[in-house]
């Protein structure tokens, strides 16, 4: 089961390169990143609308809902992809392609592993380990050889 | 030589900042899905709102939100679909994290990352500079598999 899991991780993350390719042309045509960004949320968002409406038959949630969370939870998600969507952006032409990758990564990392290990957001404590830190080690060192050659 | 050493760092500590917010991002939707009881929704929501701050970013750095509509019909179909394509992305994000963690899950999609850079690289696909694969770059490939395993056994 867990390994369906991971390949089907693999299948999503195979669609990030395909997306920033298509976003960076998108960008030169219209002549502007911002835009570009703009118009690839625009498009997600009517895409999940036909997908609600095909698989959940609603595009709304109880009210109700709303009381469940603290309130910036509900702006979060789509701020912070906005965030990180920008910053890779802006980074790429000061730092090139392989340190941007490399840092933003590392960060990625660093915050997994606290989310692992003290089981914010409700997620699974996973405690740190040794095999885990030579696992991300690993992990590291082929980004960077992949990004050098 | 020192000052732009410093800018370097700088630079360098807003793409680990940068990187923080990713998986902060995930485990933010997977709360939202709880709450409405629907991926797709939650990542409904996500698109919604950073629609909605991105209108307001591209008024103030390029002060208009139009652009030469002639673009539609005079470019290939799949420049359109890098939305679409996110969608995949944040969805599968959400739906992997209660079951992978957060560590497994962002390694396992960088490694799916990599490999399809791996192929758009080789084949110049997308108008991208065709960049044929070496064996430095299959070293690459097969060292994020071992921390895949690693990370997955632990």
């Amino acid at each position: 089961m867990i390994l369906l899991f991971i390949v089907s991780a693999l299948v999503a993350g195979s669609v990030v390169p395909v997306q920033t390719s298509i976003n960076a042309g998108l960008g030169r045509k219209v002549g502007s990143p911002m835009m570009a960004s703009l118009i690839s949320f625009l498009t997600g968002t009517l895409t999940l609308m036909f997908l609600a409406l095909i698989v959940d038959h609603r595009l709304g949630f109880p009210p109700s809902a709303l009381h469940t969370l603290p309130w910036w939870i509900w702006f979060g998600g789509g701020t912070l992809g906005v965030v990180y969507l920008t910053s890779n952006l802006l980074l790429l032409p000061k730092l090139g392609a392989a340190l941007t990758v490399v840092s933003t990564l590392c960060g990625q990392m660093i915050m997994a592993i606290c989310i692992d290990q003290f089981g914010w957001f409700n997620v699974a404590v996973q405690p740190f380990s040794l095999p885990r830190f030579i696992g991300v080690v690993c992990l590291l060192g082929g980004v960077l050889l992949m990004q050098k050659f | 030589m020192k000052k732009s050493f410093l800018l370097t760092s700088l630079f360098i500590l807003w793409g680990i900042a940068a990187g923080m917010v990713s998986p902060v991002q995930t485990a933010v939707n997977a709360q939202v899905r709880t709450a409405v009881n629907s991926p797709l929704i939650a990542s409904l929501i996500s698109f919604l709102t950073g629609t909605v701050l991105l209108v307001l970013a591209t008024l103030i750095a390029d002060h208009r939100l139009n652009f030469g509509l002639r673009l539609i019909p005079h470019s290939r179909w799949w420049i359109w679909i890098g939305g679409p394509l996110g969608v995949i992305f944040v969805t599968a994000n959400i739906l992997l994290l209660p079951e992978l963690g957060a560590a497994l899950t962002v390694v396992s999609i960088v490694c799916g990352q990599m490999a399809a850079a791996l192929a758009v690289d080789h084949f110049g696909w997308f108008g991208v500079p065709r960049h044929p694969v070496n064996w430095q770059r299959i070293a690459g490939m097969a060292l994020m598999v071992a921390g895949i395993v690693l990370i997955q056994q632990f």
